[in-house]
């Protein structure tokens, strides 16, 4: 049985554990953990004494009764603001009816769609403020989310749309300005542009986490013709024969040059690159999740 | 109005086209497929071209199309001009009748009114009509058809010539609102000489209306040329040979010559033309006394052709000439005595007077109570052995005229001078001076008394007192007498030199010093005051219509007589009958030039392209490439260049380069001469591909040449060739003629110094010869097909220095004149007359 993908992902999927875990403990207060350590009394907090660790740390009775160095440790956590942008330009709601023809594809932007929606679901129920800035054709649109239940309401309008733009657009507002000063952005796109903007968003914040998009017909070119014509529709600059693509495999090796060109420049600015399609399956990115919230102190 | 699309936009055109047709069958054959990641992918292998269609910078487009369109418009001509004035405005027309004699060779005065009825009729109505006549510089107002008529009605046709450009010229001020100058001519060579037409004014329209309606026929005209007086003045036969010529050949012609004073007829002569002869000479004498009669003075003679059969302008049948008057009267005062041939001094000195054209008479003495006052010049032979003053009698003299000349001279050679003396003083009024001629006894103390007084000497050595010829002196008193004192008899002596032959000369040197004849009289017997008047409109009166009566009576001018017309071609465009509706309007706006425009247009793409590309980011080479199609039009803009080249026939040691004279040739004049000289083998039939063709080879005009045929049929169809080194004097043996057409066979011709050849750029003096040899040309249709040089010219141009040919020192420069004479004559025949060059010529001169 094959696993389920990013195809079929809902804003539930991969946060009902912690939303339990939420619902029982009033400490929460965000999903960012602070640095300064608490003695605390709660014992799902204890752990082993490690050398280094504060000596008033130490629960001295249970040493009493068991002979062990017992550390109760408490990191409060705080409110965050976030930022998830999305990027619709026309070439996300590729592939297009000529492409797909009678396969089982869905566009880059449902895929994209419904991790804005995850993302979103997740970090307002650790009680962060959550902003979602579409943008399409250079002009910035503006969601703050109030409450998991909106959440919810926009993943079914949209479904019920198959996640068309028009749909979405309507979801949104326009943006006075661009929200300049988040604590942790994700940027979910294709990064199909000449003059990519995600790096000035990567800039100033403290957490940036991008989604690099692809449908998998981009990522795996066999089933392109030879004797078709393939071309960009946005430019209209470049026009390829489908057998100069597909010879000397040269396409994949030009596409994976692209993502790691593109991964380096994330990683130089301290970024996450986090490369999905949408036969992604779920697991691959719930792991993505856990990577980042580590390094980043996230509490996801 | 249909529009003749130039070639190039046709070619451009369907070449576009097929390129997109070809496009568009190239392009169905693929199915185009959306992949957006090629965006950001830069692949291997070729991209398939698209046609592709952007927003275009607006400002830049707009202008852009705006200028391509004038571009388009300008450079498309209409297959038939339409006026760009529709409006019923009148149009204003100034017309010039031509009224000189050679119209009424054409034409009596009637059918000149016809034809001016014709023209008025074309005209149509809406127009505002002008007239003026080569009578004067007056324009009429014309109202209507009568009024017109009179114009030329009342004034008849004159005698004398007038230049059509200097009469426009001078009237051009009173019709300067004209659009039109219609000049009704008979296209006489004479009156449309240094017209320039063409260039006459900016927004004047000039068009040509011939007196006739049929072509121009060559007329038989029998004129009198000239008349030269063969007989000396003062003697009782008068003489002149009448030179009489004609316009045309063939037919015998004949008639009297008469010659007329005063309406009498005073001697009448025949005369005949045979065939082709077309000059004649006929002798016509009276006796001079019926010429000089003053009772008939201020009357011309007139030299009367009375021809037999019909002749084309009687105007010209009456020739004008001036009676040969003399120089004056002279009253020679002296008693005879010896033998008259041998002794008497004022015998020789009377016929020498004579030849000078002066009418002397001789009295022994002043008798009582007669003056010499209505003599002007008087000369008194004064006798020594005679006392007192009544020898000279200043009251008998001193009257008269207000300029008087009187010679003092002695009777005998070798006596005093005291009475001479005497006498020179009493005329010149020097009386204080009258004792001091009692010491006059010898040459030299009259040398030293007219010295030490200061009167001023004739002949002799300064710095000696016994060589003055004699001593002149003017009155001091404002009597106007110039006295002239001799100190020997003025007549052919063995003791003072003078002989009989250069005893008239002296004498005529003498009158000609003091003024009382001119230098040139005699060898200008033949002036004649009555010349025909070729053009009227430089003489004083003819711009306000007040011309003196001699040149209103004066002859007709010679180009009148010879009755040539000027080729067709060269005259404006012929005026035709307007539409009513655009009376006046085929006017000069509509050839206007549109080059500027076009230039303007291409500066303002230029810019525009270079602008868009700016806006765009583009490159603009790339963008030029775009934009190849327009550019190329500008293409047709590249001016045609061809240059020349001296090309030899036949082996020859000459440099190969001419660098040097073909850069003084481009700088000096619009011909290019190639810096190489081509030798060809006269074998080589591409020889006679070229315009002129050199060599050193006398062989080459020889009939024995194999290719003597070839050259003359090169030499019939415009050839030029130039032989070196040839004897001139012996052309006509060397060249066989007779395989020319008999009809039109060339003849060696020297090259004078009025030929073509002489002045086409520069005007040259004389051509260097060689020993005693000259040009020579050879004169075929017209014009010189070859040109015979006696030494070799080219040679003499490759020493770039100035040097001797055949003894004769040549400069360099005079050696590059001739080459660009011969050039010009080669290129253009005539340079001047080429009309080609005429807006470069004017504009050199302006």
């Amino acid at each position: 049985m094959n696993e389920p993908t990013l195809a079929s992902l809902h804003p539930h999927h991969l946060s009902d554990m912690e939303f339990n875990q939420y619902l029982n403990s009033n400490l929460e207060q965000g999903s960012t953990r602070m640095n300064v350590p608490r003695v605390s009394r709660h014992i799902e907090l204890s752990r082993s004494y490690q050398a280094g660790d504060p000596v008033e740390m130490i629960d001295w009775r249970a040493y009493a009764r068991t002979d062990e160095l017992i550390v109760r440790e408490e990191k409060k956590t705080a409110h965050t603001r976030v930022s998830i942008t999305l990027e619709a330009n026309d070439s996300m709601q590729w592939p297009d009816k000529q492409v797909i023809g009678d396969m089982d594809v869905c566009s880059k932007l449902n895929i994209a769609a419904r991790i804005v929606l995850h993302l979103a679901y997740r970090h307002i129920r650790m009680g962060d403020q959550v902003d979602i800035f579409l943008r399409e054709q250079d002009i910035l649109h503006e969601r703050r989310i109030k409450s998991p239940l909106e959440v919810l309401n926009h993943f079914s309008d949209w479904q019920a749309l198959n996640f068309s733009l028009e749909r979405i657009l309507s979801s949104f507002s326009p943006a006075e300005q661009e929200n300049t000063s988040p604590q942790i952005a994700y940027w979910i796109s294709d990064l199909c542009h000449e003059n990519p903007k995600w790096m000035r968003g990567a800039e100033s914040v403290k957490s940036f986490v991008l989604f690099h998009i692809l449908s998998f017909l981009e990522i795996d070119p066999s089933w392109i013709v030879a004797t078709d014509s393939y071309y960009d529709r946005k430019t209209r600059l470049k026009e390829y024969r489908g057998s100069d693509l597909i010879k000397d495999d040269q396409y994949r090796h030009k596409l994976r040059d692209w993502r790691r060109s593109i991964q380096r420049k994330c990683e130089s600015l301290s970024g996450h690159y986090i490369f999905l399609s949408d036969r992604s399956t779920l697991s691959l990115y719930a792991n993505y999740l856990d990577e980042i919230a580590e390094p980043s102190r996230l509490h996801l | 109005m249909s529009i003749s699309v130039s070639w190039y936009f046709l070619a451009a055109s369907a070449l576009c086209l097929l390129a997109m047709c070809w496009w568009f069958i190239y392009r169905v054959k693929f199915r185009q497929i959306w992949l957006p990641t090629l965006r950001v992918l830069d692949l291997r292998g070729s991209r398939m071209r698209r046609l592709r269609m952007r927003r275009p910078p607006w400002l830049a487009f707009l202008m852009y199309t705006l200028a391509a369109s004038a571009f388009i418009f300008f450079t498309l001509r209409p297959q038939r001009l339409l006026p760009l004035d529709t409006t019923k405005k009148p149009q204003t027309v100034h017309i010039f009748l031509d009224l000189s004699p050679s119209a009424a060779a054409r034409v009596t005065l009637d059918q000149y009114l016809e034809r001016m009825v014709t023209l008025w009729n074309s005209l149509g109505d809406n127009v505002s009509v002008s007239a003026s006549t080569s009578h004067s510089a007056e324009s009429i107002r014309i109202n209507n058809l009568g009024e017109f008529l009179s114009v030329a009605r009342d004034r008849g046709f004159h005698r004398f010539g007038v230049r059509i450009a200097s009469a426009v010229n001078v009237q051009k001020d009173r019709f300067s609102n004209a659009k039109s100058l219609i000049i009704v001519s008979d296209g006489e060579k004479g009156s449309w000489r240094n017209f320039e037409w063409q260039y006459f004014g900016s927004g004047l329209q000039v068009y040509y209306f011939s007196i006739t309606t049929s072509t121009l026929a060559t007329l038989h005209n029998v004129y009198v040329l000239k008349a030269d007086l063969i007989s000396v003045p003062g003697g009782p036969v008068t003489a002149w040979d009448i030179s009489i010529e004609r316009t045309a050949i063939g037919r015998n012609k004949r008639g009297h010559i008469s010659l007329i004073l005063g309406g009498k007829t005073i001697d009448e002569q025949e005369w005949e033309f045979e065939g082709r002869q077309t000059s004649t000479i006929v002798r016509l004498s009276a006796k001079t006394r019926h010429i000089m009669d003053p009772g008939r003075k201020g009357l011309p003679l007139v030299v009367s052709l009375a021809p037999k059969t019909r002749d084309a302008l009687a105007m010209d049948n009456a020739f004008k000439i001036s009676r040969p008057m003399g120089a004056g009267d002279v009253l020679l005062v002296g008693a005879p005595y010896g033998e008259r041939e041998i002794e008497d001094s004022l015998y020789p000195l009377r016929a020498a007077l004579r030849v000078a054209s002066f009418s002397p008479k001789r009295w022994d003495g002043f008798a009582p109570g007669v003056t010499s006052k209505n003599y002007p010049f008087v000369i008194l032979n004064v006798d020594e052995a005679i006392k007192g003053d009544r020898q000279c009698p200043f009251s008998k003299l001193a009257s008269g005229h207000e300029k008087k000349n009187v010679w003092l001279m002695p009777r005998y050679l070798g006596t005093s001078y005291k009475n001479l003396c005497r006498c020179f003083f009493i005329l010149s009024e020097y009386n204080n001076h009258l004792n001091i001629c009692k010491q006059a006894s010898s040459l030299s103390s009259v040398t030293n008394i007219f010295d030490s007084i200061g009167i001023k000497r004739l002949g002799g050595d300064i710095r000696s007192l016994d060589q003055a010829l004699g001593w002149y002196e003017r009155s001091k008193g404002g009597k106007g007498i110039s006295v002239t004192m001799f100190m020997i008899p003025m007549r052919p002596d063995r003791r003072t030199g003078i002989d009989n032959a250069t005893f008239p000369l002296l004498i005529n040197q003498l009158l000609v010093w003091e003024g009382m004849i001119s230098g040139e009289r005699i060898a200008k017997r033949t002036s004649n005051v009555w010349a025909g008047v070729d053009d009227a409109t430089r003489e004083k009166g003819w711009s306000t219509a007040t011309l003196a009566s001699h040149i209103l009576e004066s002859n007709v001018s010679l180009a009148e007589s010879k009755l040539l017309s000027v080729a067709s071609d060269q005259l404006p465009s012929v005026w035709q009958k307007q539409d009513n509706s655009r009376a006046g309007s085929n006017l000069t706006e509509s050839k206007k030039d549109p080059l500027p425009w076009i230039k303007l247009c291409w500066i303002v793409i230029i810019t525009l392209m270079l602008l868009e590309a700016t806006l765009n980011r583009q490159s603009f080479w790339r963008y030029l490439g775009r934009n190849l199609c327009i550019l190329i039009a500008f293409g047709s803009d590249v001016k045609v260049e061809a240059s020349v080249q001296i090309v030899v026939l036949g082996k020859n040691s000459y440099s190969s380069s001419v660098g040097h004279l073909a850069d003084i040739v481009s700088s000096r004049s619009s011909l290019e001469l190639r810096k190489s000289l081509r030798s060809i083998d006269p074998e080589a039939l591409v020889a006679y591909d070229y315009p002129w063709l050199w060599t050193n080879k006398k062989e080459i005009l020889a009939q024995a040449n194999p290719h003597y045929d070839q050259l003359l049929y090169w030499l019939q169809s415009g050839g030029f060739l130039i032989a070196q080194n040839v004897d001139t004097n012996k052309l006509e043996r060397l060249m066989n003629l007779a395989h020319f057409p008999e009809r039109y066979r060339p003849s060696w011709m020297p090259i004078s110094p009025d030929h073509e050849l002489m002045r086409s750029f520069y005007l040259l003096d004389a051509l260097p010869t060689c020993n005693g040899q000259l040009w020579h040309g050879l004169i075929f249709d017209g014009r010189i097909a070859a040109l015979a040089v006696p030494f070799d010219f080219i040679q003499s141009l490759q020493l770039n220095q100035s040097s001797k040919i055949c003894d004769t020192y040549v400069t360099w420069e005079e050696r590059v004149r001739i080459l660009i004479n011969i050039l010009m004559v080669v290129m253009t025949t005539d340079y001047k007359k080429d009309q080609i060059h005429m807006k470069s010529i004017l504009k050199r001169l302006r």
